[in-house]
């Protein structure tokens, strides 16, 4: 936990120079809408946004005010946001039937306090968050997710958009149907990720937590280094694996549950401190040394 | 212990006491609290399904449809302000979308029913007999029939990904039931089976539920 304050500490001095060019006027076709709010707030704030298509980035300050930057180009939306306590809420409200994409587009910045917890609903485009400690939850069915330095309880459903998570720390759970799953250098303490076609990557040091990474096909691949230290289970219906990892029986002589007519590795790298499952019903599993 | 971890601790529970910290947050918290009154009406419900399928008493519905609007989890639409997937269900009378509705928390039902029963691990989901899982497959069924077709969603990257996505689902779906008809020991199948069906019921509920909450 020190060494997450750390971080968020080193992450806050950036994240406070990032937010001053964030304020810098937008340079917007002539014909955009721009509404700039912003909202006092105390404590730990919850901002709730939804959105149809667009843009919606994220990103913390060290003051206690939550500022909305929405811009739209058509009539056909508008831009809403206001301020129950400490609960803001955002919203693009579109305006008839039949709209094109580029009607139903509204793209978001928005600076949060560090500590924030987000609640974000959107169906195509892309979600950024940099640099957020709080709960956070998306809901998203073609727009991708892009998480940095985040750290609390993230929760991720989508149908077919991609996630990537650079330094996440926390808890994690990613539900996706066909969108592929970037984990790179994470700190969780917990990671259940599935995704049904999509594929799952994992890069990055194996020494703590516990990890479940699940796909019906596509690729499992995980990097690993000769200091890391993990509990392996590795298992498919009709997939491969591929274990580039020498694994010994586990030291603690624990018994494994083995599924039965299925393909599995299990075993222990180095004392098996971080804790990782594998699973796929066709694809491909790959564990493999960093280059 | 926040609302979010209560839930996830809740999806995993099989059946015991809760925790201290869990106890404690369902004392304070009025909203997890009528959580739980759900899901007992939904296990309730789901018990009394036979082999058919039959329609729910409208008490079912009107207690669940209450008991989701005042967790603020489904909403009235608003037809000034309609949704990027509000297409979906504007063209439909109420009736079907409710039928929708309840045809997925049934099939929901079924699957948190044969969870709570089996536990949650692959060798105790892969116990799902062949009865069970034409229930849950019936159940499925007649979901995807009350529920509105993906083609009106608004944009197109929507409805791309919710063509695709449906028809992907299916496929697995096909292949799994091959493959435990072949190898009925395969616990590991059984449950992506099951993980599959789980997928279809969160993809039509996902499409009824963005479209009614009109966003």
């Amino acid at each position: 936990m020190n060494s997450i304050r750390k971080l968020a500490s080193h992450w806050g001095c950036r994240a406070a120079a990032l937010s001053a060019a964030l304020l810098l006027p937008l340079a917007l076709p002539a014909s955009a809408h721009r509404i700039e709010k912003r909202f006092p707030v105390d404590g730990r704030p919850v901002v709730i946004v939804r959105n149809a298509h667009g843009r919606i980035d994220v990103k913390s300050w060290k003051r206690m005010e939550v500022v909305v930057v929405g811009t739209h180009t058509s009539e056909k939306n508008e831009v809403e946001s206001k301020q129950i306590d400490n609960r803001i809420e955002v919203n693009t409200h579109l305006k008839g039937q039949n709209l094109t994409p580029a009607e139903m587009e509204a793209n978001y910045e928005i600076t949060v306090p560090e500590e924030t917890e987000l609640q974000i609903q959107t169906g195509s485009g892309t979600v950024i968050v940099e640099r957020v400690y709080g709960d956070m939850t998306f809901d998203t069915v073609a727009a991708d997710v892009q998480l940095q330095e985040v750290y609390g309880f993230l929760m991720v459903k989508t149908i077919g958009g991609s996630l990537i998570c650079t330094r996440c720390a926390g808890r994690l759970s990613v539900t996706s149907i066909s969108g592929n799953i970037q984990l790179f250098q994470p700190q969780l303490d917990f990671a259940r990720v599935q995704t049904t076609s999509g594929n799952i990557l994992f890069d990055g040091e194996l020494r703590r937590g516990s990890y479940n990474l699940k796909n019906y096909s596509g690729i499992i691949e995980v990097r690993f280094s000769e200091t890391d230290s993990f509990d392996l289970n590795a298992s498919t219906v009709l997939g491969s694996i591929e274990n580039l990892a020498t694994l010994k029986p586990d030291p603690r002589g624990a018994r494994r549950q083995v599924p039965r007519a299925s393909n599995a590795f299990i075993g222990t790298f180095n004392e098996g401190h971080a804790r990782i499952e594998l699973s796929t019903y066709n694809g491909k599993i790959r564990i493999r040394p960093r280059d | 212990m926040q609302c979010t971890e209560f839930e996830s601790y809740l999806e995993q529970r099989s059946g015991e006491p809760f925790p201290p910290a869990a106890a404690a947050h369902l004392d304070a918290c009025a909203n997890c609290r009528n959580l739980i009154a759900d899901f007992d009406v939904i296990e309730t419900s789901a018990a009394a399904l036979g082999a058919e399928t039959p329609e729910p008493p409208e008490r079912i519905w009107v207690s669940l449809r209450a008991a989701l609007l005042s967790e603020g989890l489904i909403r009235e639409p608003e037809p000034e302000h309609a949704g990027f997937l509000a297409l979906l269900t504007n063209w439909l009378p109420r009736p079907a979308l409710a039928g929708a509705y309840v045809a997925i928390l049934l099939a929901a039902a079924v699957l948190i029913g044969l969870r709570g029963n089996l536990g949650t691990s692959y060798n105790t989901a892969g116990m799902l007999n062949g009865l069970e899982i034409a229930a849950v497959k019936e159940t499925l069924r007649s979901a995807e029939t009350n529920t509105p077709s993906v083609v009106a969603a608004r944009h197109p990257d929507v409805t791309s990904i919710l063509q695709k996505d449906m028809a992907l689902v299916d496929n697995f779906i096909a292949m799994c039931e091959k493959q435990v008809r072949e190898e009925p020991q395969n616990t590991l199948a059984r449950e992506y089976l099951f993980g599959a069906y789980q997928q279809k019921a969160d993809l039509l509920a996902t499409i009824a539920d963005r479209g009614a909450r009109g966003d």
